[in-house]
């Protein structure tokens, strides 16, 4: 069974990576409805909700007294993956998945504290069981919470500085099927159960990985205003070693095979496969067992400005980049060290733009709107079904009501639109460099979120 | 902001919102794919359409298959579920010694080359008659090792339920009488035969399967060989005439007796006759036993007054005598008219093999009426029972398989008005 679970170990552990991490694919980059509606266009220029701590940490400074915020953006993603031999879609089954976002902090003209709670990392991918794709990863769940303590200063009129550390609590439950037919036969060394004639793509076990982790990251941020109607903001977010830890246990899945006569399991005509095989989960490389991963998540840099080209109307624009190149490989533990693999991913460094609208229509009525586009960190030979990412373009836009001068409430709404990309459903054996001789369809990604957010001051 | 601050940020965005999406590949753009009917090409039937020859199975056999050529001139892509070599089991390299290509290991077979295939477009199993297209399990079947090393033990209908199939070729049914021919208890026994009416039901019901695809847009059904013909098996007559020559050229001794029941026959028509003939093994056997003795004679190691002829009878049951001959040709041509049947009810081209192999018999060494022996005249090890068949005398040979695939490409060329190049 080793290559399976070899297979299993290293088509999950990117999942929990990739989302941990990057700025494509499925992160989530909507920590607070005013900067969502506005492109996520947050670093020169923060919204008084807290969200700085997210956006840039030296953007808190300036709101004099306590701020709480709290709100959530709902996710509704949709996809499928187009088989190019029969045409045949199969959809994502995902359901819209609520993610939270939470801030308080304290401010006077010169100082600010604070403290954050995001879920940059939330989303999943849920494929029916029956899709084709289903030993790559067919039901995966993510959630990484970010808790990170901020302080900022604003040493001279027209510089703020801000920091904080980040503790990630990360935990990933990952469900794949594993096939029978690359599996070797016990008692007959190498010989697979493809060599005796079971098809590929044969299922026989069903397993379930679960795993967390947590890692300390450090966020630094600048905001320069040259001029009252004009602000440049750079922050930067360092990279983090995680360790998830986790088990992972198997259970039967059916093959659906019965066997004929004179099959070579010497079994009689009439027998399920299933019974042949069943052994396996009671002992053998199918018991469950412990396996761990450790990665380093890259560091991003985002730079932007701001600027009040009217006394109501701000427009604001953010280039982001993600150290991508860091994850070239990825080596996994297991229990069973005769099962210890590397995975060979090959990631590209990764670029967003952004752009903002904010106008304060009335002094207690604001509309916003924006436009993102982001590059893909997955090379053309790592499109899988866990991670089917490539380029976006994103449309959003937004309202907030000061219902008095303590409270506002914000909502957001966002369309992603993923380039159609082609891609694979089965994975490369261990240490093979990928290439795209494997890829089979087209995956498609859509997404359309929802945000609303109240926040207090006094 | 002044309208040249707005136009660099528009046109950005402009630029970017033109997503480079990216495409499906179907099957359709395949290169040199001849026509989009051919983009899902699936072949079903049984050893024939395997690439079964001289007995065995190996990855030389099956890219020589019709159905692999076809697929080749179709320029589509065609997955084999190829088994290494020297094969499962392995073709006989010699068929009087029953030597093999190679020593396939203790299993008797190579196994399948460890890299699959994700989808298969030759799901033709060895031995299959026309139930195991669609229920290998089903009562009657004629399951044996190959279902599985080559089918994973699922049915032809549900392998090629992964590719959808396009265009089909649907060579099965020679098993519902051949059958019979190869039992070893004995030969022609009437019982073994499929009886047609099952037959009808049977085919009946794997159209029923295939048309359920709701995807093929044209296929080719092929009838079944008169295995009667086979050089397996040779006619009674023929032997009575090797008995006379032996006894000519070694009389007073006799070394072989052919009983006069082999030349028993039953007139079919003005130009056809069931013929009592001899399986193979039977006469090589006699054949051998004979030669032995008349090899112990000359060299002094048996005496003349106690030599004891190997015997032939056709009388018993290891010969397939010429009411069940006949019976084979009746279920044979029953079989046929169903075929032809179906294929017209869907427009799909019906292929009588028959025309084929026996034009085959007009060409001189194409198909030996007699098995060319060591020890006798124009031995052949190579092509004993004919350049036209394998080492086993039933299967094709390589050179069959091209004239079957350029007999196919004709009639799809014809019928569908492509232009599929033929086998060179």
């Amino acid at each position: 069974m080793r290559r399976s679970l070899v297979l299993f170990a290293l088509a999950a552990t990117p999942l929990a990576l990739t989302r941990s991490a990057q700025a494509q694919g499925f992160q989530v980059n909507e920590h607070g409805s005013c900067v969502m509606a506005r492109g996520g266009t947050g670093v020169a220029k923060s919204c008084d909700d807290g969200s700085a701590m997210f956006y840039n940490p030296a953007g808190i400074v300036g709101p004099r007294g306590w701020i709480i915020s709290a709100g959530v953006t709902v996710i509704d993603a949709n996809g499928g993956f187009t088989a190019d031999l029969t045409g045949t879609k199969t959809d994502l089954k995902n359901s819209p998945i609520p993610v939270p976002h939470a801030y308080l902090q304290y401010g006077t003209d010169k100082f600010a504290v604070g403290a954050g709670m995001f879920v940059p990392y939330g989303l999943g991918t849920t494929w029916p069981d029956t899709f084709q794709g289903k030993f790559a990863g067919y039901d995966n769940n993510l959630q990484n919470i970010y808790v990170q303590p901020t302080v900022a200063w604003k040493p001279h009129p027209m510089v703020s500085i801000g920091g904080g550390v980040d503790y990630v609590i990360g935990s990933v439950t990952l469900t794949q099927r594993v096939d029978l037919s690359e599996n070797p036969v016990p008692g007959f060394g190498t010989v697979t159960f493809g060599q005796l004639g079971v098809p590929s793509g044969t299922q026989f076990a069903d397993g379930k990985l679960d795993g967390s982790g947590s890692a300390l990251a450090a966020h630094f941020g600048v905001v320069f205003t040259p001029d009252e109607r004009f602000r440049i903001g750079v922050r930067y977010l360092t990279r983090a070693n995680i360790t998830y830890d986790g088990n992972v246990v198997f259970t039967p899945a059916s093959t659906g095979i019965t066997l004929p006569a004179e099959n070579p399991f010497g079994v009689p005509a009439g027998t399920p496969l299933d019974s042949v095989v069943s052994s396996a989960f009671v002992s053998g490389p199918l018991v469950d067992q412990t396996v761990s991963a450790k990665v380093t998540m890259p560091d991003q840099l985002t730079a932007g400005v701001a600027m009040d080209v009217a006394p109501t109307v701000t427009l604001l624009v953010d280039y982001n980049w993600v150290h991508w190149a860091l994850f070239k490989a990825l080596p996994v533990t297991f229990e069973n060290a005769a099962l210890n693999s590397t995975t060979v991913e090959n990631y590209k460094n990764t670029w967003g733009i952004r752009f903002g609208l904010d106008w304060a229509a009335s002094t207690n009525f604001t509309v916003r709107a924006g436009y993102i586009y982001h590059t893909g960190a997955a090379p053309a030979e790592a499109v899988t079904p866990l991670l089917p990412e490539g380029k976006r373009n994103e449309f959003t836009g937004g309202i907030g009501y000061a219902f008095s001068q303590r409270f506002r409430v914000e909502a957001a709404y966002q369309y992603l639109a993923q380039q159609d990309r082609r891609g694979r459903t089965a994975e490369f054996p261990s240490g093979v460099t990928p290439t795209t001789a494997l890829n089979n369809g087209l995956y498609e990604f859509n997404a359309h979120l929802f945000g609303l957010t109240l926040t207090a001051g006094f | 902001m002044t309208r040249k601050h707005l136009i660099f940020p528009l046109a950005l965005v402009a630029a970017l919102a033109a997503c480079d999406n990216e495409s499906l590949i179907p099957p359709t753009q395949q290169a040199g794919l001849v026509d989009p009917m051919f983009a899902r090409y699936v072949a079903f039937g049984n050893s024939i359409t395997a690439g079964f020859q001289s007995a065995g199975i190996n990855d030389s056999t099956q890219l020589q298959s019709y159905a692999n050529l076809l697929a080749e001139q179709m320029g589509t892509e065609f997955n084999i579920p190829l088994l290494n070599s020297p094969g499962c089991p392995p073709p006989y390299a010699n068929v009087f010694t029953q030597e093999l290509v190679g020593d396939p290991g203790p299993l008797g077979c190579a196994l399948r080359n460890p890299t699959l295939p994700e989808h298969l477009n030759l799901v033709a199993i060895p031995g299959a008659a026309v139930l195991d297209i669609y229920n290998p399990l089903g009562a009657g079947n004629s399951s044996n090792p190959l279902t599985t090393f080559l089918g994973g033990g699922r049915s032809q209908i549900d392998n090629a339920a992964d590719v959808l199939p396009t265009f089909v070729t649907v060579w099965i049914g020679n098993n519902d009488a051949l059958g019979s021919v190869l039992d070893g208890a004995n030969p022609g026994d009437p019982a073994l035969v499929t009886p047609p009416a099952t037959f009808a039901t049977q085919y009946a019901a794997m159209m029923d399967s295939l048309d359920a695809f709701g995807t093929i847009q044209g296929g080719v059904l092929i009838g079944v060989v008169q295995v009667g013909l086979a050089p397996y098996l040779t006619q009674g007559r023929v032997w009575k005439g090797v008995e006379a020559n032996l006894d000519a050229l070694s009389a007073p001794l006799n070394f072989l007796d052919v009983s006069t029941a082999c030349l028993a026959n039953t007139p079919l028509s003005a130009t056809d006759t069931a013929w009592t003939s001899v399986p193979f093994p039977v006469g090589g056997a006699a054949l051998a036993l004979a030669s032995a003795r008349q090899d112990s004679v000359l060299g002094g190691l048996l005496s003349p007054a106690s030599v004891v002829p190997a015997v032939i009878d056709c009388a018993d049951a290891s010969a397939v005598t010429n009411t069940e001959m006949a019976n084979l040709f009746s279920a044979v041509t029953q079989y046929n008219a169903t075929i032809e049947a179906e294929a017209d009810a869907r427009g799909w081209i019906f292929v009588d093999p028959n025309d084929l192999l026996l034009s085959l018999f007009g060409t001189p060494g194409a198909i030996l009426s007699f098995p060319a022996f060591p020890g006798l005249p124009n031995p052949s090890l190579t092509a004993p029972f004919g350049t036209a068949i394998s080492l086993d005398g039933v299967h094709p040979s390589a050179s069959t398989h091209i004239l079957v695939a350029n007999a196919l490409i004709a009639a799809i060329n014809a019928k569908y008005g492509t232009s599929i190049p033929a086998v060179n």
